[in-house]
């Protein structure tokens, strides 16, 4: 077994000149944070995890800790030498915090029993010990070097307080209390006049050390808060917390208030255990246990402050009042702007109620008045082409003023389009590009005998505009966006109650209606992501929070074909649109109640908001330069005129380390049989956060993802690829959890797009309000006549013993109840088909030990009845393990085809394999303990994989995982006259793994470039994920 | 830890309800009870992290009730007596003497030895859990530190050949603890009641037969840690040695594993 990679939680980073030192397990990982580049990740202590990281005053030296393991770095050679061997280090105690001296000649490591050593960093000998009498066990502690003759010492115990002493006088200075429940982190500003803290009880508190007295208390985080530090001279602090946010607080000392300045929405999940900042430069980073590390711009509230650092990030406010004096053109009582749009010349061009139009202009300095237009008092649409420059106003009786400006911000051409007999008033226009020359506007009159107006025009006004109409779709239709596919000429509309409409404009006909096509209201926005002839792939955003790839298609007669290739929702309120970046990255964009917020999908972290006051206003988003993340949010509020400007990022991207799910993983599973063509696996992971994420492991142990998907509400029990050779593009994986949620994905892997998944099909749960949890799952495929597959058997076990036996229609995509039953009134953990001899078996382990074994060949035959069946013949029922069966592995016997090996593991620590032997021409089955290792773990194995390399052979090999934290690989013996350790389980490797509360692994065979020969992977899951190759 | 902050509104839960104990966890003690006799002769217990106090109620029926109807005349008799520790108050129990303290204090431990003014207990238990963060190795280590303070209370309270029971949770250092334990026990079994799930890494060290360490005279005091105290007991702790801090292995042990409660008894994963 030899590591390859790991992704689980970050608990200590550190900013170290034009570096980002974090910890990932055990491992130090270096970042250049400016570039995005992780520089080394390396292997600091064989167990523990780095909890903290100190570095010396001069920069030369660095102290690692984590539980009772620390080491001391000696400068940046061994620092950045991958291979270099650290010294294994430790105390009989958690190590709470270290700190070198001033002159740092020593260190000091601060105890979890309020205990200080003294490390000469020369001997490595402890050379002084310290403590001040209360040895309570402490949550958190921190060291605070003031001077060569001052040390303070911050402990943080469960219920007294904080304990602040000196460590050279060894007396207490102050007992500061007043927090409820244990304090998870304290520190002292390093001017040594004040101490922060934090608790179980949700707020931060700062205090004045030379009174003791409590200064102010900030709350606001919605969990427990575990991190803290001082900034911006010991005016600011910057926390973390279980909610995963991070807050910035300013002391106000004149109120004696701790103020929340700022909420940092960084990790996923739950909890961001650490955070440091770079007060030269306000940025700060952030990691949290979904593995991710994320830098933050702390400046971007107050820009003005370091213009150099991130390059026109601004945000600007005018008044009506102030316009209308800098320009000295009247505005009346309740004028306000109507529309405002932002053109490439680095102007914005606004109209009123009034129907004055402005323009604010030489980089949104100055302001000035263009014209009035009284067709547009009241009632103005308002479109444009930023890059063209172009901005169009409609009116209500269908008079369309189109302003063309220049470089300068001069109006160079102002042309009018009348739209004639009109039947009833125009309620919405939009815009689309056509191509490089023209553009379209389409039209909606309520009226129903008006069509829909479309209208050509190419964006010099050059040329007479093409006024035609369009049919309307018999149904109630309210426009709300538009999409143009430049292939086929295909016009898309977008409705409320998600009704779009297919045009095409070669002959103007209507090709399709799609009424209420997905639950929800408003279609927001779509676009098109690819196309050939005859076929796009349309991304539609829905309001409420829905946004899906559709594929559209022509077939030769004429009909038109949907299908929904990748669907999924987010959790962030209401959405109002995306696009993919210049790295296919879906980028989406909405509210969040009074926010404004512009959110990286695929990598699932928000770029920027704006709290804007909420989306009942007139708003508008610009895409500036989306490869340097450079936005523009302008919109309205309280009589204002706001624009936000981002600025280009000032980093290369924000979001250091991807990492993985932000809670436990409970399953991992590899489609094996597909190679993406970088020669990656796909793999779905499901966990305790509810996601489903859609990942690749590449050869070297990296892992990428792709969608995290929200479908299920409860945390994740089991994930499976199931077998589909209905066609070799197309996979197919069932995910299952608590209350009964049952999915089933299709996954593509685009050659344009990357991998894709959708949800298939979903089985409906048996109660309205379920509370079962299906354990385990296992699936058949089911071909006909002409070996086309079908669908599957699908075989399910629950928490309250049942077991439940369905037939899956794939084209029908319906699931029909064959068998029900039930076990005893014991949870069932494991299941499992077993075809043999023409013979169906259902193999079933439960939390009582126990295996048991049905023949289901008649039940399941084609003569079946019509009503629903029980599980009639009983074969096997034998208690393995003392306790909980939670993982199964079987075997073929490589000499005789009558022998299936039964490898199960259990709570009991237990490894066995039981032998099943199948008779030829009765359904009996008789069972024989081959190998029993009562001790096979020091605590209960999870999962146990069979290696594939090692299928066929004189011996099998499978992969075993415990709570312990171990790997193990057992070999299991065969021999073609059947001695005594015929079936023999050994050990024959055990590795540790940093993966916490280790629970899932799946292993694959992967083809590996560099070294022609394929490669046995495995990947664990647990509290983090990580890669292991498996060498023979 | 694990799934076992989801309480589902179990039949263990029901069955307590309608039995009149204050938590499910009574069953647990049954049925531990069941497998091992711990109640067997015993009169004197300290029940460590006891609230809300289904635990003490459990001892107060076996053992105060019991003892209730004997002839306190005989000579035989033995006085009762049963106290009860927990952060958290905890409403009366007839025969349980209650106190509220925090149990990894060494003052708490002072606060116990007095109340049995001396004398021996026959049985330790705890049924301690830390409010987790989140950080399994941190948990891990602070629960490590509640069975540790426990012990340390065993070592000075327990009769030889007594019982001490503990909560633990099956990490990857668990086998550090149970071959602490062996040094401290005749018998160190890890046990997992029914009525704890499945789905959760909770079991129980049962240690049958403490026999003191020769040589080691455990005294409490109050400005040492637990670490300090358990320094020269020989149990295989790594010592913190000053000249020389490269990192010290622990020897691991894997203690045999018992289920107990009758397999007709209630599941505690399945959910109706
Ligand atoms: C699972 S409950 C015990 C239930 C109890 N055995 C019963 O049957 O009712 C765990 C208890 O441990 C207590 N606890 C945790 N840490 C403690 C400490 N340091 N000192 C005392 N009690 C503690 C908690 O307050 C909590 O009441």
């Amino acid at each position: 077994l030899r590591p390859l990679s790991h992704y689980g939680p970050v608990v200590a980073c550190r900013f170290y000149k034009e570096f980002v030192l974090a910890s990932n397990g055990p491992n130090l990982k270096i970042y250049r944070y400016l570039e995005d580049e992780l520089v080394l990740t390396k292997r600091i202590f064989k167990e523990n995890k780095i909890h903290g990281i100190a570095i010396s005053h001069d920069l030369t030296r660095f102290a690692l800790y984590g539980s009772r393991s620390f080491t001391v770095v000696y400068g940046e050679k061994e620092l950045f030498d991958e291979k270099f061997d650290h010294l294994q280090l430790g105390v009989n105690d958690w190590i709470k915090s270290m700190e070198f001296s001033y002159d740092d000649k020593v260190v000091y490591l601060l105890t979890a029993h309020n205990v200080v050593f003294t490390v000469d960093l020369g001997t490595l000998k402890i050379i002084d010990e310290k403590s001040f009498k209360e040895k309570s066990i402490l949550y958190s502690g921190s060291i605070q070097v003031l001077s060569q003759e001052k040390v303070l010492i911050a402990a943080g115990t469960i219920s007294g307080g904080v304990f602040v002493w000196d460590l050279f006088e060894n007396k207490l200075i102050r007992n500061l209390v007043g927090h409820e429940g244990a304090i998870f982190d304290v520190k002292i500003s390093n001017d040594g006049n004040y101490c922060a803290s934090c608790s179980d009880d949700r707020s931060v508190k700062i205090w004045d050390l030379s009174t003791g007295s409590n200064l102010a208390t900030g709350w606001g985080h919605n969990s427990r808060i575990w991190n803290l530090c001082w900034y911006d001279n010991n005016k600011k602090i910057f926390s973390q917390s279980e909610d995963c946010t991070s807050r910035s607080w300013i002391y106000h000392e004149d109120n004696d208030l701790l103020y929340c300045e700022a909420v940092y929405e960084t990790n996923l999940g739950k909890h961001i255990w650490c955070g440091d900042v770079n007060d030269d430069f306000k940025i700060a980073v952030t990691g949290g246990a979904d593995g991710r590390l994320m830098l933050i711009n702390l400046k971007s509230l107050e820009p003005s402050l370091n213009p150099s650092f991130q390059n026109n990030c601004w945000k600007k406010q005018f008044s009506m009042d102030v316009i209308s004096e800098l320009t000295k053109v009247e505005i009346e009582k309740n004028e306000i702007f109507k529309n405002y749009v932002d053109l490439n010349n680095n102007s914005i061009v606004c109209i009123t109620s009034k129907g004055k139009v402005f323009i604010l202009k030489d980089n949104y300095s100055k302001w000035e008045f263009l014209y009035q237009d009284l067709l547009y008092d009241n009632y103005s649409l308002t479109n444009y082409f930023k890059e063209e420059n172009l901005v169009t106003f409609t009116s209500s009786k269908g008079t369309i003023s189109a302003l063309k400006f220049d470089d300068n911000s001069g109006l160079s051409k102002k042309v009018t389009i009348k739209i004639n007999n009109l039947k009833g008033k125009i309620t919405n226009v939009l815009t689309t590009k056509k191509n490089d020359e023209n553009f379209l506007m389409f039209m909606e009159s309520p009226n129903p005998k008006d069509g829909f107006m479309l209208i050509e025009a190419n964006f010099e006004l050059t040329t007479e505009p093409i006024i035609t109409s369009l049919g309307k779709p018999e149904t109630l239709f309210v426009l709300t966006c538009l999409a143009y596919d430049i292939t086929n000429n295909w016009l898309l509309v977008g409705s409320r109650h998600t009704t779009f409409v297919l045009y095409d404009l070669d002959t103007g006909k209507m090709l399709n209606v799609w009424k209420k096509f997905c639950p929800g209201d408003t279609i927001t926005s779509m676009s098109i992501i690819d196309s050939s002839y005859g076929k796009v792939i349309l991304m539609m955003t829905v309001r409420d929070g829905l946004y899906m790839y559709l594929e559209i298609r022509k077939d030769p007669v004429g009909n038109i074909l949907t299908k929904i290739i990748q669907n999924n929702r987010i959790q962030r309120g209401f959405l109002e649109g995306g696009f993919l970046n210049h790295k296919k990255e879906l980028i989406l964009y909405g509210f969040k109640s009074h926010t404004f917020f512009l959110w990286n999908e695929t990598r699932q972290f928000e770029i920027f908001k704006e709290i804007c006051g909420g989306a009942h206003r007139i708003w508008n988003f610009v895409i500036n330069d989306c490869a340097n993340d450079n936005y523009k949010f302008i919109y309205n509020k309280s009589a204002h005129l706001v624009i936000r400007n981002t600025g280009n990022a000032i980093f290369k991207d924000n979001c250091l380390d991807n990492g993985t799910h932000g809670r436990e993983i409970r399953n991992v599973t590899i489609l094996s049989n597909y190679t993406r063509k970088n020669g990656g696996k796909l793999f779905i992971s499901g966990a305790e956060d509810t996601c489903v994420r859609l990942s690749e492991i590449l050869p070297n142990g990296e892992v990428n993802n792709f969608w995290s998907l929200r479908r299920h509400v409860s945390g994740l029990q089991k994930t499976k690829f199931i077998k589909s050779e209905k066609d070799e593009k197309v996979f197919y994986c069932i995910t299952t959890a608590a209350r009964e949620e049952f999915f089933l994905w299709e996954i593509i892997d685009h050659p344009i797009l990357g991998p894709l998944i959708n949800c298939y099909a979903t089985l409906e749960p048996s109660s309205a309000e379920p509370d079962l949890r299906i354990m385990d799952f296992d699936t058949l495929p089911i071909y006909n006549s002409k070996q086309e597959l079908q669908g599957y058997l699908i075989l399910n076990v629950y928490s309250d013993s049942s077991i439940k036996i369905f037939e899956f229609n794939l084209n029908k995509r319906r699931f029909e109840l064959l068998i029900e039953d039930r076990y005893t009134t014991c949870c069932l953990w494991d299941t499992r088909f077993i075809l043999k001899n023409g013979k169906l078996f259902v193999m079933v382990g439960a939390t009582d030990g126990y295996i048991s074994i049905w023949d289901i060949t008649f039940e399941i035959s084609d003569i079946r009845k019509e009503n629903i069946q029980c599980l009639q013949k009983l074969l096997i029922r034998q208690q393995i393990h003392q306790s909980g069966i939670k993982t199964h592995t079987l075997i073929q016997h490589p000499y005789d085809y009558n022998i299936l090996d039964l490898v199960t593991g259990g709570d009991d620590n237990a490894l066995v394999n039981t032998r099943l032997v199948f008779s030829e021409i009765s359904n009996n089955i008789t069972l024989e303990i081959k190998s029993f290792k009562e001790n096979a773990a020091s605590s209960t194995i999870t999962s146990s994989t069979l290696i594939p390399s090692y299928k066929n052979g004189k011996y099998a090999k499978i992969i075993v995982t415990s709570v312990d934290q171990r790997l193990r690989v057992w070999r299991i013996d065969y021999h073609l006259d059947s001695t005594s350790n015929d079936g023999e389980l050994v050990c024959e490797d055990c590795a540790y793994t940093t993966v916490a509360d280790t629970g899932c692994s799946d292993v694959c065979l992967i083809e590996d470039k560099q070294n022609i020969n394929s490669k046995c992977i495995a990947l664990i899951g647990g509290a983090g994920l990580s890669c292991w190759e498996i060498t023979s | 830890m694990g799934k076992s902050s989801k309480d589902k509104r179990d039949l263990y839960y029901r069955k307590a309800k309608e039995e009149g104990w204050r938590a499910r966890s009574a069953f647990k003690l049954l049925q531990l009870n069941e497998q091992f006799q711990l109640f067997k002769g015993v009169r004197r217990v300290v029940d460590l992290c006891a609230a809300p106090g289904s635990w003490s109620q459990v001892l107060s029926r076996e053992i105060y009730q019991k003892a209730k109807l004997e002839d306190t005349k005989l000579e035989s008799y033995i006085e009762p007596k049963l106290v009860a520790v927990d952060l958290q108050p905890m409403s009366p129990i007839e025969g349980v003497t209650t106190i509220q303290a925090d149990i990894t204090h060494p003052r708490t431990m002072n606060k116990i030895l007095s109340v049995f003014g001396g004398e021996k207990a026959d049985f330790v238990c705890s049924d301690g859990a830390p409010d987790v963060t989140g950080l399994h190795d941190l948990d891990e280590y602070i629960q490590a530190q509640l069975i540790l303070s426990a012990l340390q209370l065993t070592c000075c309270i327990l009769k030889e050949g007594g019982t001490f029971v503990a909560k633990i949770f099956r990490g990857r250092d668990i086998d550090l603890m149970y071959s602490q334990l062996g040094f401290l026990f005749e018998k160190v079994v890890c046990a997992k009641p029914r009525s704890s799930r499945g789905t959760s890494l909770e079991s129980f060290i049962v240690c049958i037969g403490y026999k003191p360490r020769l040589g080691w005279k455990p005294t409490l005091e109050l400005d040492k840690s637990t670490e300090e105290f358990f320094q020269n007991s020989g149990i295989g702790r790594a010592q913190l040695n000053k000249n020389d801090l490269s990192f010290p292995l622990e020897e691991r042990i894997i203690a045999p594993f018992i289920a107990c409660g009758d397999l007709s008894s209630y599941d505690s994963d399945a959910t109706y």
